[in-house]
């Protein structure tokens, strides 16, 4: 994270990103544990970039993991991981914690929907996937297939399409169009 | 390369797998070389990211892929591919991880094919709605520039 976000595009683009993840917490009202601690944080109120990212983590209970106490009653068997045993994993856990409040409600469209880009979705899966903890969540959508695929595989995938069907589906959704035209 | 080798899946059941099936991945074919060159002991090779259900399937497409190889079938890979479909049964959720299990496993003609199979599920949907309620996609367009997409592919068309 030592480069962290350059430029004034991408802090803004990443402030705004924060307060759409703030916002869907708030929404799902799936983060209880949060909200008791009342330090929901506003992304724009506490900075910019770096400083926001980590009071936003800390919102969400896992910088200071240690301090707030264990999230194990809320990850229950999964593996929760602390932000303070290496940065990594601190995201790790956060998109754990994010992919099950996604799903928690059902509403898991709604990462996507609040702007979260695809590929991030596929991280958040993914994590929860790996500690072998919310596998059952992992497989349990209907609607993950194409959601799970990243999006060097879609790319490959759109790549055995012809050109017409490429152009048909450019108008499924724009993370599909962003990535045909790439291709193109 | 002859004989079988012992693998276990992520779930703990074992498989006693031929030799030449076992070779077909990529990962598994450098593991057991690496076991043979150091002449270590051959405790089953545990899978930890494949399940038995989906372990079950790369075996038998494994058997299809070296019986293929052995096969004059003039064109292996129509029939892999159809064999993979059958596997599958038009289960997206089992495709979805018969791709997961081919990409850790390096079985590059089961990914091909996975591709494959879904690109031609896409191709063969009439429009992008169609696309859309099959794969379960939320149209993120505003109307406008849904309009302004539709108008472009319309001039190609």
């Amino acid at each position: 994270m030592a480069s962290w976000r350059e430029s004034d595009e991408e802090k803004e683009a990443y402030t705004n990103w924060l307060k759409l993840g703030i916002g869907t917490c708030r929404e799902d009202g799936s983060n209880g544990d949060i909200k008791r601690k009342g330090k929901v944080m506003d992304a724009e109120e506490k900075g910019q970039g770096k400083e926001a990212y980590t009071n936003w983590l800390k919102a969400l209970g896992i910088g200071p993991c240690r301090e707030y106490g264990s999230n194990e009653d809320r990850h229950g068997k999964g593996k929760v991981m602390n932000a303070d045993d290496a940065a990594p994993k601190g995201l790790y856990s956060w998109l754990t914690l994010r992919a099950e409040s996604c799903v928690e409600d059902g509403s898991r469209k709604d990462a996507e929907r609040n702007g979260e880009s695809s590929h991030c979705t596929v991280r958040v899966r993914r994590s929860c996937g790996e500690d072998g903890s919310n596998k059952a969540v992992y497989f349990m959508e209907e609607s993950m297939f194409i959601d799970l695929i990243p999006e060097d595989v879609l790319n490959i995938i759109f790549c055995k399409l012809p050109l017409h069907t490429l152009l048909q589906i450019k108008s499924v959704c724009t993370s599909w169009k962003m990535i045909i035209s790439s291709s193109l | 390369m002859e004989g079988k080798v012992i693998l276990s899946s992520s779930d703990g059941q074992v498989f006693e797998v031929d030799m030449k099936v076992a070779m077909i991945s990529q990962t598994l074919s450098n593991m057991l070389k690496d076991t043979e060159d150091t002449g270590s002991e051959t405790a089953p090779i545990k899978l930890a990211n494949v399940s038995s259900r989906i372990f079950n399937l790369i075996i038998e497409y494994g058997k299809y892929h070296v019986e293929a190889q052995k096969s004059d079938t003039s064109e292996p890979t129509a029939d892999l591919k159809k064999r993979v479909r059958e596997l599958v049964a038009d289960d997206k959720d089992t495709l979805f991880q018969l791709m997961i299990a081919a990409n850790f496993l390096h079985i590059q003609s089961l990914l091909d094919l996975s591709y494959q199979i879904v690109a031609e599920d896409i191709a063969a949907c009439k429009d992008q709605q169609m696309i859309r309620q099959k794969y379960n996609i939320e149209n993120d367009y505003s109307p406008e520039e849904e309009e302004e997409v539709l108008k472009l592919h319309n001039i190609f068309e």
